[in-house]
């Protein structure tokens, strides 16, 4: 056995950072930004087009699954340090943790019966569920990464890339990712599985059913283990959480409006946070010890559902898919501010760090917001494939780049860059409201009114009377009766 | 050319359909109140309904070419979008090009705005109130409109007139937003397909059966049942083309307003210049189709059946 690393190194651990998916770095760098590298990374197959997961950081090291792979690059550089293969399975999040004198990454691993690019049987389809063992054999043609392969669970070393214990098999396929805290990592799986498996071997020290597909990422906060489930025929989207000590569980909030499914989760030291994906969007505000609802808060859009609120203590921030960024006050609910980017916003969401909130789009742009004003205060242009999953080191920022040049991209603070201050359009702007409707609507009199008035001339009147019928009576009749031509 | 010909007006050689023509033909006798104008059988005659094109170009001269019609759609889309601003209201700007559609394709809007601005729950009490004030201001319009198509101008007393139209106009929107709401509610049951076929079936329903309500009650003076009972007709009339024109308004209108990258279509409570020209005009349009069907039916409101007398009772006997 290694000897105990000297300090922890782990200093973005997994989805938004930490167990509580706060996605708040006190220490980072502010804007304005400069990008320092780009690491592409050779993703291929069918699957490439999923990008690499949320990357971890460890010491000078970050690490990101790709469907095939786990790769690792150099924090200074972006230089590739290693890259490991792994079964073919979805990029979600790893976890990183320090391990007894070694640190480690924890990962899943396996599409199950269904890997992308697969066509299944309808036999398969019927069996798609329920094994857990390589043993599920439904048939599958076509243009396919790979075969069908079990979930499970799997840690390696980071000095060796070896695996540090037998992976440990899940029941179904795992979007989750891995979230780890105090030696334990829990796992959820399409089957409504939670697992928490100890770090050390590898063990699974309990499994409870959560009561619906569990898909996104596992809060670990307080004792508790909060999990955001899907609806099923029997019951609705639900948060529940459970005793982090033996699954018990400890409180479920089912969801007061029909959805489908919720957003990822967060929490502080009071609340849980999930955007609820209703008519315009909302995001709740959920008491932790009691599960009862806080506050609900209305957005112009629902929360992208892979991301997660940012909870810093002081403010909660979202960011819906329309590229909304909103700021809460975490006692009340109420909007501080918001800023609206108008810019589909898919798959990221935002990080803050120190008093910046951070996010990037759909279209490659980096944006920086001030989380005073809420004024946006540095981005970049639009650029190739979509921007998003964060991770925030003291010096640098480490971003997920997808499209045709999918890697990873990192940002540091530019000494000679500028910041500017740009509000948000929903921040009313007296002279911009009255100026403009001024101007269209003397452009839309004096078009509509001048043309108007000579059609009207041309045209006469409308409804012939009595006395004009007789000088009407030579007019060519425009007015067959309808019947001849409305069919 | 002689002196009669020089002297003839419009030099266009437009021609309208006459004003109140007698019925051609009396129709079957009807059954009384609304849902007897529903329900009975469709008259046998044809009719002088206008064309539809005709109906949309002279809809658009009547809206256009008055300058009293034209300021105020202007006027109204601005202070409804100041209202909403204030409330908390953030846009998009574009689905206001719907602010002024006739009901229930502007219930639809009341719906969404409401929502917007209230949330689900608290959308569902604010639509009432928006309901309310759509059917006044589609009554005003209506009586700008009649006053317009029967004399050629419109004057502070059409605004009195239209007045009158305002209890027929907020009942034709609560109709309306009863056949909308169904429609929300049972489409989901039917699935994707059918219920947007349903929902879309409602709005074209909607038009079709009590668009001509207002301008009834407006050029005609009667009271709400009858307004409503006598459009119900009026749409039925076969020949007519409604409910092809009811097609003819709803479809585009949806296709507009799902339509993506129209000015106005970003959050955001400061529309720019080209945002606002854009929702005018489309305002500008709505108001024109509420004259066109106002002109269809000033057309044939002599053509249109009246109810049967009712029939009295047989007197008791012993």
């Amino acid at each position: 056995m290694l000897p105990a690393a000297a300090a922890p190194a782990v200093s973005w651990s997994g989805f938004q950072g930490d167990p509580a998916h706060s996605g708040y770095a006190s220490d980072g760098p502010p804007p304005p930004y400069v990008e320092a590298w780009t690491s592409l990374a050779e993703l291929g197959g069918t699957s490439g087009q999923f990008g690499l997961s949320q990357p971890v950081v460890v010491g000078d090291t970050v690490v990101a699954l790709g469907t095939r792979s786990v790769v690792a690059v150099d924090l200074a550089t972006g230089e590739s340090r290693w890259t490991v293969g792994r079964d073919p399975g979805p990029a979600v999040p790893p976890a990183a943790y320090a391990g007894t004198g070694t640190d480690a990454i924890v990962y899943t691993e396996g599409f199950g019966p269904h890997p992308p690019g697969s066509r299944v049987s309808a036999s398969a389809s019927a069996s798609a569920s329920a094994s857990a063992t390589a043993s599920a054999s439904p048939s599958t043609s076509g243009d396919t990464d790979a075969g069908p392969v079990d979930s499970h669970l799997v840690a390696i070393d980071m000095e060796t890339q070896g695996s540090l214990w037998k992976p440990t098999e899940l029941d179904a396929v795992s979007y989750t990712g891995v979230t780890a805290a105090d030696g334990v990592a829990y796992v959820g799986t399409e089957a409504g599985s939670v697992y928490a498996v100890d770090l050390e071997t590898g063990t699974t020290a309990w499994t409870v059913d959560a009561g619906g597909s569990v898909d996104t990422p596992l809060v670990v906060v307080a004792g508790l283990v909060v999990a955001t489930t899907r609806a099923t025929n029997d019951a609705p989207a639900s948060v529940v959480a459970l005793a982090a000590a033996d699954g018990s569980e400890t409180w479920r909030w089912k969801g007061d409006t029909p959805v489908f499914r919720l957003s990822a989760a967060s929490a502080d030291d009071t609340h849980v946070y999930v955007g609820y994906s209703d008519q315009n969007g909302t995001m709740r505000a959920l008491d932790l010890k009691t599960g009862a609802l806080a506050w609900t808060a209305r957005m112009n859009a629902a929360v992208n559902l892979v991301s997660a609120p940012v909870a810093t203590g002081d403010a909660v921030y979202a960011l819906d898919f329309r590229g909304q960024l909103y700021r809460f006050d975490p006692a009340t609910g109420s909007r501080t501010w918001d800023f609206a980017m108008n810019e589909l916003v898919l798959r990221s969401g935002p990080v803050a760090v120190g008093d910046h909130v951070v996010f990037g789009t759909t279209g490659g742009r980096l944006a920086a917001v001030e989380a005073s004003s809420g004024d946006v205060v540095w981005q970049t242009e639009a650029g190739q494939g979509q921007l998003r999953s964060i991770a925030v080191t003291p010096d640098r920022l480490v971003a997920v780049r997808g499209g045709v040049q999918a890697g990873l991209v990192a940002y540091d603070t530019d000494p000679s860059g500028a910041i500017v201050r740009v509000p948000s359009p929903t921040v009313f702007n007296p002279a911009g409201f009255f100026g403009s409707f001024a101007i269209g609507a003397l452009v839309f009199f004096a078009v509509v009114i001048l043309g108007g008035r000579w059609l009207l001339r041309r045209a006469g009147p409308a409804l012939a009377t009595e006395a004009a019928e007789g000088e009407d009576a030579g007019v060519d009749d425009l007015d067959a009766p309808a019947d001849e031509d409305d069919a | 050319m002689t002196n009669r010909n020089k002297k003839k007006q419009p030099p266009s050689g437009y021609r309208a359909p006459r004003a109140a023509a007698p019925s051609r033909q009396q129709a079957a006798p009807q059954r009384q109140g609304i849902f007897g104008s529903l329900f009975s059988p469709r008259s046998a005659a044809d009719t002088d309904m206008p064309k539809m094109r005709t109906s949309i170009g002279r809809g658009f001269i009547t809206a256009a070419g008055t300058p009293g019609i034209v300021v105020a759609i202007a006027v109204v889309v601005f202070l409804e979008w100041l209202a909403a601003v204030l409330v908390g209201f953030q846009g998009p700007f574009a689905v206001f090009v719907n602010a002024l559609a006739i009901p229930p394709v502007g219930t639809s809007f009341d719906f969404q705005i409401a929502q917007g601005m209230f949330g689900v729950q608290g959308g569902l009490i604010a639509v009432l109130g928006f309901v309310a004030i759509r059917g006044v201001i589609v009554a005003l319009f209506t009586g700008a409109i009649v006053d317009v198509l029967q004399t050629g101008s419109a004057t502070r007393w059409s605004l009195v007139r239209g007045m009158r139209a305002i209890p027929t106009a907020i009942a034709t929107s609560v109709a309306s937003m009863g056949l909308v709401t169904v429609a929300i509610f049972i489409g989901p049951v039917l699935g994707l397909g059918l219920g947007a076929l349903l929902q879309v079936g409602a709005l074209v329903v909607g038009i079709y059966l009590f668009v001509f309500a207002p301008t009834i009650a407006v050029a005609e003076g009667r009271g709400m049942p009858e307004s409503m009972s006598r459009s119900i007709r009026a749409g039925r009339m076969p020949g007519a083309g409604n409910l092809g024109f009811a097609v003819l308004y709803v479809i585009p209108t949806i296709a507009l307003l799902v339509a993506p990258g129209k000015p106005g279509s970003d959050i955001g409570v400061n529309p720019t210049i080209g945002a606002w020209v854009f929702v005018l005009a489309i305002n500008l349009l709505q108001i024109s189709m509420l004259a066109a069907f106002s002109f269809r039916y000033l057309s044939v409101a002599g053509e249109v059946p009246e109810p049967a007398p009712r029939r009295a009772r047989p007197a008791r006997t012993g």
